[in-house]
């Protein structure tokens, strides 16, 4: 297979440099690409945020806002024609006819008000000449096509009556619908569950080779490249870093990113070691991923073991639920059981991770521990004792930590308020105190002191966790729920916060509950799995026992749908 | 080497330096575009001032502005042009001056709308924040209560109301103050609710801390801006709404110089002396769109603020 | 295990059933009942309120009226009976929607403001038509680019517009078109003469358009920036079926909730423009029997306009549900 490009290439873009215009300052997204795609072939694009992936993407079709983007220099070509220098009508025909694009959030990239059915025809009828009729009977076949069972009401529902992966599913029909010769995907899958994630791709993929469609497969996670792609280009800071077939690429990585990249994925390291990560000033700035050395002596002193033989913490018959049906009076008469008799525990200084899917009950039943949502029924034992019997005091012993790094902390508060706002509880301790105290934390996490006076939004996603980790760390906490801590994290980032999770383990006995849908993080931080399928824990187990040799159903469903890097060189 | 290509491995200091390089530090332009002036301002806010600086003056000062005792009127000098003698924008009927009449309007109004508006705030936040903060009988009786206020359109129940309380400055006011602050309570119930769903106000809960210290700490730094823009954009709806019910002859009492009286006088004389109607109208019109321009102007600010605060 | 095809047959279906149309109906009875629950509330509370701002013995007598003459009217008219007893007299009456008489023209007070209603809603349906079909097209052309000079300047024109009240708007052009131009007659209801028709209904729109123009154009302009109007152009789609097609019936939900509103406000709320013109219509009828203490037709009046603005409210809440279909399917 040539890698180089050719006049019957499908797409071939040539030294693209492409500029952002903001109100004062230029932004320069892409600085001179060069990639082609030939036909019928799955060329992976990967890169983490910032690195111009998405921008490559959207740029194909021109779906960039003109007054906000400028091309200094470079050439976009489509079957040998020039995308830049195009008429709007002629892009038309470009758009949805010989190039389409699926994007990533299926719940809102179909018009709520139209039927699929409308929007179906909207994009048949306007790239080829055929009767309703036959394009009635065209887009059942696609539909057909895409392994959905009930053609007919799918094809006649609103988007919103589908579910996640279903729209997915009719986003891929539309997209194939005008057989087009490069269908572009931007992060497909990435908001969806894991098992639905392998069928959509799978789809894809098979559907692909059955046309003999190129496909541009943009993503941030290398294993799904690994599984599906020919080639990959591997792109950082608007510049192709890497590029080559897929298995030279992740096996025999070159480039110094290519390989930090690699190393730094939990997938296939030795379990709890520490993951290398992309050298400090090459991503964040004034980051030190270095473990943190000196802390306060003061603040390392309030960690106090528990120290019996017993678990920390144990969840016994815990059960969560929600109200689905109200009757006249506005009195509930049917629930929906969220956590159903679960039973857990947890030994000090140990890692118990929640694996499941969405809707599963991983975050009601950490929303019950920390008492957001009452418990039907069971019992919540913390140190041998009814969560709710103990003092407040005890009870601030386990903390948690959310997912999403914009929402945990308040806009308007100085980070050294945020991390000591529970401090504050019952006492008032003095301003100087308290920012004494926020140093000594941002040590902890890995900040640098002079970040106790900035705001939110000076940070990047990675360090806003690092400062939600300290405000969970400020009480001396035992145990520490970790929400998906760091599903919304750049993959080299997620590295240097789960060393620090680690680390932090390491030196306070810490006992964690993390609750992740990604295996391979899970595989690597943790002691112990159970795994949650509507509301009930199906299999749990030691983290290798449970993840390696599944006994449950579900559980083998799970992992077989886990995309891995090794599967690249099993094809 | 041609298949599998790498590009020249670049060291971190290069990276660095191509990220932020399209700017010269040094170039004063630059610097001048950067600066907080231009981030600040633009047309509207500027011109919002000035009128609204105007406003303020005259409405603490007018006494020494006006040329002539509003209430006292030279038939002599009935249905004056403007300029005329020294009447700046002309006389009434009874050779009263427009001009000093307008600004005697001018601080009834805007002294009744301030009144009411800040009864209208507190009122509309604190229920607001009530009905807010979680679900419970609160939340359940202030929504229906509002509901039920807002069932009737506005003016008939001021007209009611106001019949019944009588006219002048406090009964209107108080009839303003208690029926006009379903806007505030709206806008902080909706931006509250939302903010008390976001994680930090979960931490802060779980931490232990007050329901007033997250009440004051977090919700209401919140809605804060919000509340400034409202408060422009409501003094101007207090503004209409006084001058309809003075109009109506409900409002100010009779001999009380407000735009409202003054358009009810005028509208006999409307062949006669233009001028009459055209003095409150404008009086008026200029007022309320000072007012909505502020509110702009106020909105506009805390989105460009928002944009780096609010993500 | 797939959780996708689960789901999929198990969304409702899109053809309604006798059960489907049972549960829409709940939300209905729910706003009956308070539909009830406030006209008890208005009619009591006016029913003691009232009495305070003036005895109805003395307006019906005249203010100089001898003791005798004032005893014997109380007589006739039962005002002597304890208070709580004419409550409860009074409040039987109403439930056989019997409001009593006009204390200035001893007709049936339920009748007067019947009288009034078609006349509110010819002025108020003409309004608000006017409003929206100028709204609608410019407020979707404003917010379809938002950024170049041609709609800033529109944009400013509204913004002077919003800051005219009606009732100054009236003036002025009965000033203009009555006064000196004397094209329009500047007072006067007839209903088959359109000419009265133009000026209270224009100014009426003049208030009213220039808020709605924003709201839709704010609708408009965040629908555009939705991620399915990306889908959409990246499927080949035109400006103008972007605009049209996709973004304007989003748009149009939002702006629904405001004509909705409007509509209900200006339901007595036109009370000054039906003065100004000598409109004969609820808002003038409210203003008069207010000043002279005519509380039968007050509370008649009351009573009607919280019947009219459910039924607007009532009638939005359909509209909406049959412009959203994700309204549909979920019943409440």
């Amino acid at each position: 297979m040539t890698s180089v490009a050719s006049p019957s290439s499908v797409l071939n873009i040539d030294n693209l440099a492409l500029h952002f215009l903001g109100q004062d300052s230029v932004v320069e997204a892409l600085k001179g690409i060069s990639l082609h795609i030939d036909k019928g072939e799955v060329v992976g694009v990967v890169g983490e945020s910032g690195s111009g992936k998405s921008v490559t993407a959207l740029n194909i079709l021109r779906l960039l806002p003109r007054t906000k983007t400028k091309i200094p220099h470079g050439a976009v070509s489509v079957l040998g024609r020039d995308v830049l220098t195009m008429g709007e009508k002629d892009l038309q025909h470009v758009r949805g006819g010989e190039v389409s694009m699926i994007f990533q959030e299926p719940m809102t990239a179909l018009n709520p008000v139209l039927r699929v059915r409308e929007q179906m025809f909207d994009v048949i009828m306007r790239h080829q000449k055929i009767t309703e009729g036959e394009a009635e009977r065209l887009s059942l076949n696609l539909l057909a096509d895409m392994k959905i069972q009930d053609t007919e009401r799918v094809f006649n529902a609103y988007p919103h009556e589908l579910s996640g992966g279903m729209r997915q599913r009719v986003m891929i029909a539309m997209a194939f619908s005008c057989n087009p010769k490069l269908i572009v995907a931007d992060e497909p899958t990435t908001a969806l569950d894991v098992t639905v994630q392998a069928q959509i791709l799978n789809l894809l993929k098979e559907r692909a080779r059955a046309t003999k469609t190129s496909v541009m497969l943009i993503t941030h996670d290398l294993a799904v490249v690994a599984q599906l792609c020919d080639r990959v280009y591997v792109m950082y800071k608007g510049k192709i870093v890497e590029q080559g077939l897929t298995r030279d690429v992740i096996g025999k990585p070159q480039h110094a990113y290519t390989r930090a990249l690699l190393n730094a994925l939990p997938e296939g390291k030795k379990p709890k070691s520490r993951l290398e990560t992309v050298a400090a000033s090459m991503i964040e700035g004034a980051d030190s991923a270095a473990a943190p050395v000196v802390v306060r002596t003061t603040i390392q002193a309030g960690f106090k073991l528990y120290g019996q033989g017993q678990p920390l913490f144990e969840a016994v018959n815990a059960t969560v639920s929600y109200p689905k049906k109200y009757n006249l009076l506005g009195r509930a008469i049917s629930f929906q059981t969220a956590v159903d008799h679960v039973n857990l525990s947890i030994t000090e200084g140990q890692t118990l991770a929640i694996v499941g899917e969405s809707g599963c009950g991983k975050t009601s039943f950490a929303n019950s521990i920390v008492g957001l949502v009452p418990l039907a029924e069971g019992e919540l034992r913390y140190k041998g004792k009814n969560l709710k019997d103990h003092d407040d005091l005890t009870r601030r012993e386990v903390q948690i930590v959310f997912q999403d790094p914009q929402s945990s902390l308040d806009p308007r508060w100085p980070t050294w308020r945020i991390m000591t706002e529970p401090l504050t509880v019952g006492k008032s301790p003095s301003r100087n105190e308290l920012r004494e105290t926020a140093a000594g934390l941002c040590e902890m996490v890995g900040l640098d002191p002079s970040a106790i006076d900035r705001l939110p939004h000076e940070f990047s996603g990675g360090q806003r966790q690092r400062i939600a980790i300290g405000r969970a760390l400020s009480v001396h906490p035992r145990l520490l729920i970790l929400d998906e801590p760091t599903s919304a994290l750049d993959v080299s980032v997620q590295a240097q916060i789960l060393n620090l999770l680690l680390d932090l383990q390491e030196k306070f006995q810490l006992s964690y509950l993390f609750i992740s849908h990604n295996v391979a993080v899970v595989r690597h931080i943790s002691d112990y799995v159970a795994v949650m399928y509507m509301g009930k824990v199906v299999e749990t187990g030691a983290a290798d026992q449970v993840l390696s040799r599944p006994e449950h159903a579900y559980t083998r469903t799970l992992m077989d749908a886990v995309p891995t890097l090794e599967r690249a060189f099993a094809a | 080497m041609a298949d599998h290509q790498i590009s020249k491995p670049e060291g971190p200091v290069a990276i660095a330096k191509a990220e932020g390089a399209s700017l010269n530090p040094l170039d004063p332009i630059a610097r001048f575009n950067r600066s907080k002036l231009k981030q600040y301002t633009n047309i509207e806010i500027v011109v919002a001032s000035i009128l609204f600086i105007a406003i303020v003056i005259l409405a603490v000062f007018g006494a020494f502005l006006q040329t002539h005792d509003p209430m006292q009127g030279d038939l002599m000098a009935r249905f004056a042009k403007a300029g005329e003698k020294d009447y700046l924008l002309g006389s009434d009927h009874l050779g009263r001056d427009l001009w000093s009449r307008a600004v005697a309007g001018l601080q009834w109004s805007m002294a009744c709308a301030l009144t009411a508006n800040i009864i209208n705030l507190f009122i509309g936040t604190t229920l607001g924040l009530m009905a807010a903060e979680k679900e419970g009988w609160a939340r359940t009786i202030i929504r229906q209560f509002t509901d039920t206020l807002q069932s009737f359109p506005f003016l008939v129940v001021a007209i009611v109301v106001v019949v019944i309380v009588g006219h002048g400055f406090v009964p209107l006011v108080f009839t303003l103050g208690l029926l006009a602050w379903v806007v505030f309570m709206r806008v902080v119930y909706a931006e509250a609710t939302s903010i008390y769903q976001r994680d930090y106000v979960k931490a802060a809960r779980i931490a232990g801390v007050s329901r007033i210290a997250i009440m004051f700490g977090h919700v209401l730094p919140g809605v804060r801006a919000s509340l400034f823009v409202i408060f422009a954009f409501h003094f101007a709806g207090l503004l209409i709404a006084e001058s309809a019910l003075s109009f109506l002859g409900i409002g100010a009492p009779l001999g009380v110089p407000t735009w409202g009286n003054m358009l009810a006088e005028s509208r006999q004389y409307l062949l006669k002396a233009p001028g009459m109607l055209m003095v409150p109208a404008g009086a008026i019109v200029l007022a309320v769109i000072t007012m909505n321009l502020v509110g702009d102007g106020i909105a506009s600010l805390s989105r460009k603020r928002g944009r780096s605060i609010d993500v | 295990m797939s959780s996708d095809t689960a789901s999929a047959s198990s969304a409702a279906n899109t053809k309604t059933t006798a059960q489907d149309i049972l549960t829409g109906l709940i939300p209905l009875f729910l706003q009956l009942r308070k539909l009830a629950w406030l006209i008890f509330a208005v009619t009591t509370l006016l029913f003691f309120v009232l009495r305070q701002a003036g005895d109805p013995a003395l307006v019906l007598a005249g203010n100089d009226a001898t003791p005798e003459q004032l005893a014997a009217i109380r007589a006739q008219f039962g005002l002597d009976r304890p208070l709580l007893i004419q409550y409860f007299s009074y409040m039987w009456n109403v439930l056989q929607f019997d409001f009593g008489k006009s204390l200035a023209s001893a007709e049936p007070a339920l009748g007067k403001v019947l009288d009034m209603v078609p006349r509110t809603l010819h002025l108020a349906g003409m309004a608000i038509l006017l409003t929206a079909s100028i709204a609608i097209p410019l407020g979707s052309w404003l917010g379809f680019k938002p950024e170049n000079p041609e709609r800033r300047m529109v944009s400013g024109f509204l913004f002077v517009m919003q800051g005219v009240p009606g009732f100054v708007t009236a003036l002025v052009l009965i000033q203009i078109f009555a006064v000196n131009l004397r094209l329009l007659p500047s007072l006067g209801y007839e209903w088959y003469e359109p000419k009265t028709w133009v000026l209270p209904v224009c100014s009426l729109a003049s208030f009213l358009f220039p808020s709605l123009t924003r709201v839709v154009a704010a609708n408009v302009a965040e629908a555009m920036r939705e991620d399915y109007i990306r889908t959409a152009r990246a499927n080949g789609a035109s400006q103008m079926a972007l605009l049209w097609k996709h973004a304007v019936p989003n748009a149009l939900l939002g702006a629904a909730a405001l004509i909705g509103t409007q509509f209900a406000a200006l339901l007595g709320g036109s009370a000054i423009i039906e003065t100004i013109f000598s409109w004969p219509g609820m808002g003038w009828l409210l203003l008069e029997s207010v000043q002279t203490l005519d509380f039968p037709v007050v509370q008649a009046l009351a009573f009607m306009i919280a019947i009219l603005v459910f039924s607007v409210n009532a009638s939005t809440d359909l509209v909406f549900r049959f412009l959203d279909p994700r309204l549909r399917t979920k019943g409440a």
